[in-house]
């Protein structure tokens, strides 16, 4: 990020010449960590965008008052855990019936389209490894995602309001739940 | 032997977190300590198995474009005349908060305490406009001693309620469209001092109850309906009782800040600054009530 941190100004169009260089840089350099969570945590690409801009426009609105600089991608990340798992439980029962049949058949709302062969299997291997994050418990489950996404363990325990201390040894449990549920799911496929 | 490595300290070796003279004692203990050293080898390809089951998921493109595009739309909505009920803030106003912000870390027990800063200030705020306005008062009554003045709340609203309010003195009245008074305030002129008293308690509440909101009134207290609602299911259970004392204290002042700011707003709807107190009382409410929320919710997650 640039040494300018996030300011208070109110940018007057949408233009990028005009609106705060933080706001922009923070999503130039914060987006893909963003979305990428939010995807492993609803499980569909449509909803990890609608929770993505949602993260941003809670950060547009609260230039003034975010964290800059190294605490700002753990604020991020928090909000965005939060308005995923907020989405998840908006969802309607059709919603969980769609994504129980999108598990149950292999595939995924990511993709509409029939996919090749090699396609499919690397579905399946997404689905195995989402399949297998989701029965640890949290927070390791969080620890795991955000290690995923190149967080540090400071920033996670700052994301996760954790002692950093104790990242360790989270990341270490969750580590060895997940290899165990995931060999499971391999040997069952 | 030196005591054997915990498995936080060897997670940590392999994911390179520690210092150099700490991943050099996990080295030295490990080349003399057979299980601690195969620790490492399990910890070291259990990570890699894990690596491998993510990379198919992190190599999915990210919609990079479509995300800018959809955020610079959502931007300019939310910018729009109706949504952007802070956009006559004052800068200095902003600008001070903004000077806060490094020691804001949204942790429960800090948010509270700024919250409970920022109802004092928005307390001191408007004992000081209370106080300036009760000094210009007296000229106010040598204007209006001989009768009394009209204000039309609802002017600007094309097709509104007709009611209008009246003011004399310090009062301040409604009267519907036919022109007879409400309930008390007929006896306006004649009234006792006790009895104009109780006619402004009268007033106030009807002009609070009667008066169109101001712009943008609306999305705030739609959000602090919302954030409210989050609150009461699952936001105070995660407090513990001391946090949620203060809790509770914070929000009582903070209520009490907003129903003194409302009324001086609404009586004064064309002041900026009497406006801005009443949103900043309600932007330390939303505060206040979104810090709980989260707390709340991170509780709930980790259960």
């Amino acid at each position: 990020m640039s040494g300018r941190a996030l300011t208070d100004s109110m940018p007057q169009t949408v233009d990028s010449t005009a609106t705060p260089l933080g706001f922009d840089d923070a999503f130039v350099l914060h987006h893909r960590a963003v979305f990428r969570t939010a995807r492993a945590v609803v499980r569909d690409a449509g909803l990890a965008e609608d929770v993505t801009q949602e993260v941003f426009l809670r950060l547009y609105r609260n230039l003034g008052s975010t964290p800059a600089d190294e605490l700002l991608r753990p604020w991020l990340l928090r909000v965005t855990l939060n308005v995923a798992r907020n989405t998840l439980r908006g969802q309607s029962r059709s919603a969980a019936r769609e994504e129980e049949f999108a598990r149950q058949t292999g595939a995924d709302t990511d993709w509409l389209t029939p996919a090749p062969e090699e396609e499919f299997e690397r579905r399946a291997k997404i689905e195995a490894a989402r399949a297998a994050l989701e029965k640890i418990k949290e927070p390791m489950r969080s620890c795991l995602l955000l290690k995923q996404q190149g967080l540090s363990y400071r920033e996670i325990a700052n994301t996760l309001q954790l002692n950093e201390t104790n990242v360790g040894s989270l990341i270490a449990r969750g580590r060895k739940e997940f290899v165990r549920v995931y060999g499971k799911i391999g040997a069952s496929r | 032997m030196k005591e054997c490595l915990e498995e936080g300290t060897i997670q940590a070796y392999v994911d390179g977190e520690l210092s150099p003279s700490a991943a050099e004692r996990v080295a030295t203990h490990a080349s003399a300590c057979a299980a601690c050293a195969s620790l490492l080898i399990e910890a070291e390809n259990e990570l890699a198995l894990l690596m491998t089951a993510f990379e198919p998921e992190l190599s999915l493109p990210v919609p990079s474009e479509r995300l800018r595009e959809r955020l610079d739309a959502a931007i300019v909505e939310a910018r729009s005349p109706a949504n952007e009920p802070r956009a006559t803030s004052s800068r200095s106003l902003k600008a001070w908060l903004a000077s806060l912000a490094p020691s804001f870390n949204f942790a429960p027990r800090r948010a509270l305490g700024f919250a409970s800063l920022l109802a004092v200030i928005a307390f001191a705020a408007i004992f000081a406009l209370v106080a300036s306005r009760r000094a210009a008062q007296p000229n106010t009554l040598a204007v209006v001693s001989d009768g009394h003045r009209e204000m039309n709340l609802n002017a600007p609203v094309p097709g509104g309620s007709k009611d209008v309010a009246t003011q004399t003195g310090g009062v301040v009245n409604i009267v519907p469209a036919s022109g007879k008074p409400l309930g008390a305030q007929s006896a306006r002129r004649t009234a006792t001092p006790s009895r104009l008293a109780r006619g402004v308690d009268k007033a106030d509440a009807a002009l609070v109850a009667d008066a169109k909101p101001l712009p943008g009134e609306d999305s705030y207290l739609k959000t602090i309906a919302s954030l409210s609602s989050i609150v009461e299911t699952n936001g105070e259970n995660a407090l513990k009782p001391s946090l949620r004392g203060e809790y509770e204290r914070n929000l009582a002042l903070v209520n009490h800040a907003i129903d003194a700011t409302r009324r001086n707003a609404r009586r004064n709807p064309k002041d900026p600054d009497a406006v801005d107190f009443l949103y900043s009382s309600y932007q330390s409410k939303i505060d206040l009530l979104s810090s709980v929320a989260e707390q709340g919710q991170m509780v709930a997650v980790a259960r």
